[in-house]
């Protein structure tokens, strides 16, 4: 399914994706919250960067071990609706990746591919902004 | 330019959060920002911000935004005010200046620019009609040191041109790491270098995205640029590599800038600075064979040292042996004709009448003659103190924060000295409870803004949102001052942020009306600047009109004239203390002191942390995200470990400017650079402790 994918050789560890996915996403300019893209560090501390986010899997553990339905497939992408969302952290356990994002309420926060948020419709921003050209929707 | 897009407006902008000017686009609903993202649609746009850009909403609407002019009624640093109005704020303080300098002079009032810049020659030319000489800027800890260097050698500020990235064979970038302090403009001309082949030479003790793509990474101890810029220089002149037709012909004191660099061979500079011989040797043949070289400085690492400013001209006298200066593809590429606007901060800065009467000007001879436009402020606390000829009574402050100086702790103390300390700001600061009156300034969105895109289109900003509160730009603030001290600005006068836009538009032939009425806001300029060829940039403007190994005005100023080496290592507790401390590492989400205050930033990780390598955390028995103690001869503060690759073992990194965990107050005041009065930010010694093992 379409998916962002992170280019480690362009990518310069800016952290703008993870910026404008908060800006994309969070409708109150005031409040805390947390971007469903992740910087990943080398466990061994070396040097490189890549940043990640869902991957919209085929067939979605996600999606199968969410209680609610707040995680469902749709349109070649795995959808939430963050109402719904009760917090289980299921989705967190399943996911091969790693990607799951809990905001300060603890409720989901992942990728939408920028389907949603309070300006509508965009290109997802976290390509949008990359300086540098390593985020590419795929 | 705006237009309507799914029910939203959108409208283009400069962000200008950080100082530069990358294009956005603004999307509004009912007069709110709402997102922001890259533009593409104006001439030259990028089509990218950073991490702070996108982060414009949270800035605009922050709640810590000064609203009103405000007038303190606690104690200094307790943050209690009431709210007044502009009319009455502008009084007392023009009333209280007034009468302090018809009581004790007006030297004894201090003007101050922090962050923004663009509004500093309006701000020095207050300064001047005041009567006073003590007119200083961040500057004073930040690229005047490395403008001073310039000048010394060239007579001119080679540092602040970019590198002529496209038409170069060789890339130096010496200490600098755009991709996170210019991320969208250095990232993008940074990755086309790499792609198109130049060889790339990162100098930085750190692994930074650069110095991953370098064709050659030096990564010496900070501090020690000097003795490896000499070493490079030495195998430049040993080896013959260096452009011997234009030393001869553009510079003076070459004989004895090579009977000083010989006893720097490689090896001695490998064993001071821990670069290893063979690529000092590398980083020298492939300067001078592989030309032509251009290169990259910063505005601060290299010269935040004890010795930075003689390890700055080090690193710049490599540009006049490469010979590639003033040339195609060099240094001070030879430049085109573009179109220019008056009275900016990138313009030329007027002198002072009686800078000698400045409170530094004793103290810093050098300074005092290659920056005659301000003061060297760096020893402000002591100032205040009663440490200067003469005392201090009032500090007016544009973005003024103290915690921008080693030991925070004498401002708070010495702010209690002051008769009246005013702030113009963004945000109510820790440096704002101090005040006495507080005058809110407006961000860039709420003002109307003009720049120059490319090199011949002028592009004219409209207000993008409403201002917030009664906030003003900060050019309207100075011409009401101004008025109420019984002057004006500008020839003709300036009343407004209109009369402004006009000045600044003087150059380009243009008016503020058909600007504005153009479609998008975009003219092109009907005049432009001279172009300067090679010849006319090497008709340099030092005193002996060459380029200068051995310096006139240093050895006027009693300062060496040849670059200096001096070890701070020798000078420091090192046994005791065993790390370098390098303070103001970048890091891509903050910028300076200013996005502390945002979560969207400032959560993205935990940021109250020291970064060291891995080596060195295992050796301390300190392992990842775990709580340590940093101590340094002036206390100690609590963080938590990031153990980083990128680090060089033996430095550790801090980010500077947080208002709770500033590294600022752990460092030594007396610890400057004696020439230009530069703190030590990036060479200072600490040691790291387990938390459970700290005493």
């Amino acid at each position: 399914m379409r998916h962002i994918e992170c280019d480690s050789e362009k990518c310069v560890g800016c952290l703008a994706c993870m910026t404008a996915c908060i800006d994309q996403h969070c409708a109150d300019p005031l409040q805390s919250t947390v971007s469903a893209r992740i910087m990943l560090k080398r466990a061994d501390g070396g040097a490189g960067y890549i940043t990640t986010s869902c991957r919209h899997c085929s067939g979605a553990p996600c999606a199968e071990a969410c209680p609610t339905g707040a995680l469902f497939v749709q349109t070649d992408m795995v959808q939430v609706q963050r109402e719904k969302c009760v917090g289980c952290r299921a989705c967190e356990r399943v996911c091969l990746f790693a990607v799951p994002r809990f905001d300060i309420s603890g409720i989901i926060v992942k990728c939408d591919l920028c389907t949603h948020g309070p300006a509508g419709v965009f290109e997802p921003s976290c390509v949008n902004i990359c300086p540098s050209g390593a985020l590419l929707m795929v | 330019m705006s237009n309507s897009c799914g029910g939203l407006e959108r409208k283009t902008a400069i962000c200008g959060l950080c100082g530069k000017s990358c294009l956005m686009n603004a999307y509004m609903k009912n007069g709110r920002l709402i997102k922001v993202e890259g533009n593409r649609s104006l001439p030259h746009a990028s089509g990218h911000l950073c991490s702070k850009g996108a982060a414009y909403r949270q800035y605009l609407y922050h709640p810590d935004r000064l609203l009103y002019p405000m007038r303190r009624v606690g104690v200094r640093g307790e943050g209690k005010f009431e709210r007044i109005s502009w009319d009455e704020a502008l009084n007392e303080i023009s009333q209280r200046l007034l009468k302090s300098r018809c009581e004790h002079g007006a030297e004894q009032t201090v003007f101050f620019a922090g962050h923004p810049k663009w509004f500093r020659p309006q701000l020095a030319e207050l300064a001047d009609k005041f009567g006073t000489p003590n007119y200083g800027s961040e500057s004073s800890t930040c690229a005047y040191s490395v403008r001073m260097a310039c000048r010394s050698c060239f007579g001119t500020d080679v540092s602040m041109i970019r590198p002529d990235f496209v038409h170069c064979r060789t890339l130096v970038i010496w200490g600098v790491n755009r991709a996170y302090s210019d991320s969208v403009s250095g990232t993008v001309s940074f990755l086309r270098a790499v792609e198109s082949g130049k060889n790339i030479i990162v100098i930085d003790p750190r692994i930074t995205p650069e110095a991953q793509r370098a064709t050659l990474h030096l990564r010496p101890f900070p501090g020690t640029d000097g003795a490896l810029a000499m070493a490079i220089a030495n195998v430049m002149i040993s080896e013959e590599l260096y452009d011997r037709e234009f030393v001869e012909q553009y510079t003076i004191g070459f004989e004895e800038y090579k009977q000083h660099v010989q006893s720097f061979s490689p090896e001695r500079a490998e064993k001071i600075c821990g670069v290893p011989a063979p690529d000092i040797e590398r980083a020298a043949r492939m300067m001078c064979i592989e030309r032509p070289t251009s290169m990259q400085l910063s505005a601060s690492p290299v010269v935040h040292n004890v010795n930075g400013f003689h390890n700055c001209r080090a690193v710049l006298l490599l540009n006049a042996l490469t010979g590639c200066y003033g040339v195609k593809g060099g240094v001070m590429s030879p430049i085109a004709s573009k179109a220019t606007l008056k009275g900016t901060f990138a313009g030329p800065a007027a002198d002072r009448r009686q800078a000698e009467r400045d409170l530094s000007h004793s103290l810093y001879p050098a300074w005092a003659a290659l920056l005659p436009s301000e003061a060297q402020l760096s020893r402000l606390a002591e100032f205040i103190g009663g440490g200067g000829d003469y005392p201090v009574r009032n500090l007016v402050g544009f973005g003024l924060n103290h915690h921008m100086w080693p030991r925070p702790d004498l401002l708070e103390k010495a702010f209690d000295q002051l008769k009246l300390l005013v702030n113009v700001d963004l945000f109510m600061t820790d440096t704002c409870r101090y005040c006495d009156i507080l005058l809110p300034a407006s961000v860039s969105l709420e003002r109307e803004q003009i720049e120059i895109l490319g090199g011949d289109t002028v592009y004219y900003q409209p207000r993008v949102v409403d201002t917030s509160g009664e906030a003003k730009s900060d050019i309207e603030i100075i011409f009401s001052l101004a008025r109420c001290l019984g002057f004006g600005i500008g020839s003709p006068e300036m009343s407004s942020h209109d009369d402004y836009l006009r000045m600044m538009l003087e150059p380009t032939g243009l008016s503020l009306d058909e600007l504005r009425a153009a479609p998008g806001g975009l003219l092109k300029s009907r005049q432009k600047s001279m172009e300067k060829s090679t010849e006319e940039i090497r008709s340099v403007k030092t005193p002996s009109g060459k380029i200068e190994f051995i310096s006139t005005t240093l050895t006027q100023c009693g300062v060496s004239p040849l670059p200096e080496w001096r070890d701070y290592r020798k000078e420091l507790p090192m046994e005791e203390y065993p790390f370098i401390l390098a303070t103001g590492t970048r890091l891509p989400q903050l910028f300076h002191s200013r996005t502390y205050r945002m979560p969207w930033l400032a959560e993205l990780e935990k940021i109250d942390k020291v970064e060291i390598h891995p080596k060195d955390a295992s050796v301390l028995g300190i392992a990842q995200g775990e709580p340590v103690r940093l101590s340094t001869p002036f206390g100690s503060v609590e963080l938590w470990a990031d153990l980083r690759g990128e680090c060089l073992p033996g430095v550790v990194n801090v980010y500077h400017g947080s208002e709770s965990k500033d590294i600022n107050y752990l460092l030594d005041a007396g610890y400057l650079d004696p020439v230009s009065g530069f703190p030590g930010f990036k060479s200072y010694c600490c040691k790291i402790e387990r938390l459970g093992d700290a005493q």
